[in-house]
């Protein structure tokens, strides 16, 4: 049985000694497989002992085989075991060190960054994949080529830096964005992250990574662009000007010079934009923007701060005189020759505020209100021109922005007035009308001039329901009056004159009061009438075939013709008190008058002179054959129960 | 008993330790499993051949020769099960 068993055993084991031999190459290290055949060949020789030994066939014959032999056999094979482990573990590791060694180069290979790594010379000894992808240059041209940096790196600066380091090696971390020069020679911008120290790889001085910033960089920038510019025109918008602006005062402060801001914007733009359609409107910007362009110097800002709202900001003025130059050509850049937007030949006006700082203001905010205001005044001065900011004209617009203020609420709060001026009929000195004047007391006691509110009002767009309440009111009083029968003159604003149902609800008006209209005189300056003179000959008719009187105030201030004159249906003509103040001392105001006087009488008109102050004055009007007076020599504006007191005073009605 | 026995079980046993710590570098080899089971069947051979002097001479000394045996058949079959399920690649 044993021999059996020994005899299966030799054989076995030399069934896998020559299985091993001919077919194990490409499994075992070349260590393991003579240590493999070293096992089979010691179990075979064993075995084949211990049967010879049972069988009593000596092999070699003799102790020598059995107890020399045998005995060192016996020894060697846990060894040649132990042998093939420790060399089959050995390789193990051997093959997972080689593995992992692989798997680090395959990483390093393709880790989307350049990696590079320099020896101490600042030769190139490392150039993944993605370097030879960005940069265009192959391992072997980097490495064979001693100049390699050189062509890689156009700041020279960095070149030596890095040069340096790699001589001087040492545990050095440096952070830079610096371009790297492609083979196809255009730049990429590379955040280098590169440290100088002994590294465990042998012969690199310094090494590290590269990021490709391009693409970022370029959408930072476009970020930034975006951020601090106006999309449509390309311009600076608020936010760079408010920030160039700010420097721009500080720098002025600090080193004692001067700059300009100026502020403009186009007149009736929205009319463009109705029109034209926005696309048109938006080309006319962007065209306004390239003429503006053309008027600066690159070193000034130009922004656009919405709309067509455009600022310039002057870093440096010698004199206020050459930023007026400024606006000037800018003026004659936008005026001057009309803009041709898809085929719309488009003519724009433009206002322009200016301000001078830090003479004005230093403040920015101040700065930005300061040349608001300038462009306010230069629109209110006739627009397409230009406005220096000045302290009284803020004090002046300051006011006015108070009244606006004011005025908004003064009709709900019932705090106008009218007063009642006397006309004197110069034949016998009696009265013969009265003359409704509109006052307002909006801060203290003493009532406003109309003429310091009106405008505003005008501009409010309050005039529709301020007149209303003046013709309301005058004719409560008329009809207060009725018993004496006293004429009211009552002044009609160019938006009431153009009012379509004007005539209608006049006259309606007057039936609900019970008011003969011959007691009212409606004053119509000449400059409303000269705006729309058909539309007003029409409506002074019908006011006429209703009843009433017409008179045409301020004539020769509103430059009419006469020949519209004749056809104007008025039965008074007030002279304008700008003519009477010096009618004694100004020979050409006397003719003025004197001609005036004439050419009413022509036209079967009555002649009232307004503004009649003085003893001379009067005489002198007299002289000339003035139908009526009306002033301060008589009486100034008074009120209801002055008036009537007047009456009663002895005034001949 | 003789020394060298004694030698070749200490041996033998410190191989074996040696395996089972390293076991995990040694599964790399193609079928590893019948190569381990093959030096066992060698080390059950080594111990019987100690333990023959101790007690029970003929069954040791049977245990020694059927785990020679095996050794033999589990070396042959491991070099067969390796050419056929060799893990390609797992040492070249």
């Amino acid at each position: 049985m044993i021999s059996l068993l020994d005899g299966i055993g030799a054989i076995a084991s030399l069934g896998a000694v020559l299985l091993a031999l001919t077919s194990w190459r490409q499994h075992l290290t070349t260590a393991e497989k003579w240590l493999m055949w070293a096992i089979g060949c010691a179990t075979a020789v064993i075995n084949s002992m211990s049967l010879s030994s049972w069988l009593g066939v000596g092999i070699t014959g003799g102790d020598l085989v059995q107890e020399g032999l045998g005995d060192y056999l016996q020894i060697l094979q846990p060894a040649l075991w132990g042998m093939f482990f420790y060399a089959a573990v050995q390789a193990a590791q051997r093959k997972q060190l080689e593995k992992s060694r692989q798997q680090m180069r395959d990483l390093v290979e393709n880790m989307p960054v350049i990696l590079h790594a320099y020896d101490d010379k600042g030769r190139i000894l490392a150039w993944n994949r993605h370097a030879e992808e960005v940069s265009g240059y192959s391992k072997e041209e980097v490495f064979s080529n001693s100049n390699i940096l050189l062509r890689l790196f156009p700041d020279a600066e960095y070149r030596q830096q890095l040069i340096e380091e790699c001589h001087n090696r040492g545990a050095s971390y440096r952070h830079r964005i610096r371009p790297l020069l492609c083979k196809q020679r255009y730049e990429r911008q590379i955040a280098w992250y590169n440290i100088s120290e002994k590294f465990p790889i042998s012969g690199w001085a310094n090494w590290g990574i590269g990021l490709d910033m391009t693409d970022q960089l370029v959408a930072q920038k476009e970020l930034e662009h975006m951020a601090t510019h106006d999309e449509l025109t390309g311009l600076a918008n608020r936010a760079l000007l408010r920030d160039r602006l700010s420097h721009s005062l500080s720098d002025a402060q600090r080193n004692q010079r001067r700059g300009a801001l100026l502020l403009l914007d186009l007149d009736h733009f929205k009319m463009v934009n109705d029109s034209h359609g926005h696309p048109v409107g938006d080309q006319l910007l962007r065209e306004v923007a390239e003429r503006l362009r053309s008027c600066v110097k690159s070193t000034d800002t130009l922004a656009r701060l919405g709309g067509d709202e455009f600022v310039i900001l002057l870093e440096r003025i010698g004199r206020p005189e050459e930023v007026a130059l400024i606006a000037e050509r800018i003026l004659a850049a936008l005026v001057g020759r009309p803009f041709d937007v898809f085929g719309n030949e488009i003519r724009v006006r433009t206002s322009i505020g200016i301000t001078i700082f830090p003479d004005d203001d230093l403040n920015l905010d101040e700065l930005m209100k300061n040349v608001d205001l300038a462009l306010y005044a230069a629109k209110q001065g006739g627009r397409n021109g230009y406005h220096f900011y000045s302290r009284a004209m803020h004090n002046k617009i300051r006011w006015q922005h108070r009244v606006a203020e004011k005025l908004r609420n003064a009709l709900e709060s019932d705090s106008f007035t009218l007063q009642y001026q006397p006309q004197i009929c110069l034949g016998d000195s009696s009265v013969a009308g009265v003359e409704a004047l509109l006052r307002w007391s909006a801060f203290d006691e003493v009532p406003l001039s109309p003429s310091a509110f009106i405008p505003i009002a005008e501009n409010m767009g309050l005039m529709p329901s301020l007149g209303k309440w003046v013709v309301k009111e005058a004719s409560r009083q008329a009809a207060a009056w009725k018993n004496l029968r006293l004429p009211i003159a009552i002044n009609l604003s160019t938006i009431q004159l153009y009012q379509p149902n004007l005539v209608e609800s006049l006259h309606e008006l007057m039936q609900e009061h019970n008011i003969d209209p011959q007691t009212i005189e409606f004053e119509i300056t000449e400059s409303a009438v000269m705006r729309n003179i058909d539309s007003a000959i029409n409506t002074m008719r019908r006011l006429r075939e209703k009843g009433f009187s017409i008179s045409l105030d301020d004539f020769g201030t509103g430059y009419s013709s006469l020949s519209y004159l004749k056809r104007f249906p008025v039965g008074k003509l007030k002279i304008d008190q700008s003519f009477v103040k010096c009618i004694e001392t100004d020979p050409v105001d006397a003719a003025i008058v004197r001609s005036v006087i004439n050419l009413g009488h022509s036209l079967n008109m009555k002649v009232l002179a307004e503004g009649v102050e003085t003893q001379g004055q009067l005489e002198r009007l007299g002289n000339e054959g003035c139908d009526y007076i009306q002033g301060f020599y008589y009486a100034p504006p008074l009120t209801v129960e002055s008036v009537e007191a007047y009456l009663q005073s002895g005034h001949v009605h | 008993m003789q020394e060298n026995e004694l030698f070749v079980l200490f041996l033998s046993t410190v191989v074996l330790l040696f395996i089972v710590f390293y076991r995990k570098e040694l599964k790399r080899l193609p079928a590893a499993g019948w190569l381990f089971s093959a030096y066992v069947a060698i080390w059950i051979g080594w111990c019987a051949t100690t333990l023959e002097h101790l007690m029970a001479p003929t069954f040791f000394n049977m245990v020694e020769h059927i785990a020679y045996a095996a050794n033999g058949l589990l070396l042959l079959l491991w070099c067969w099960f390796g050419i056929k399920n060799g893990r390609v690649g797992a040492h070249d």
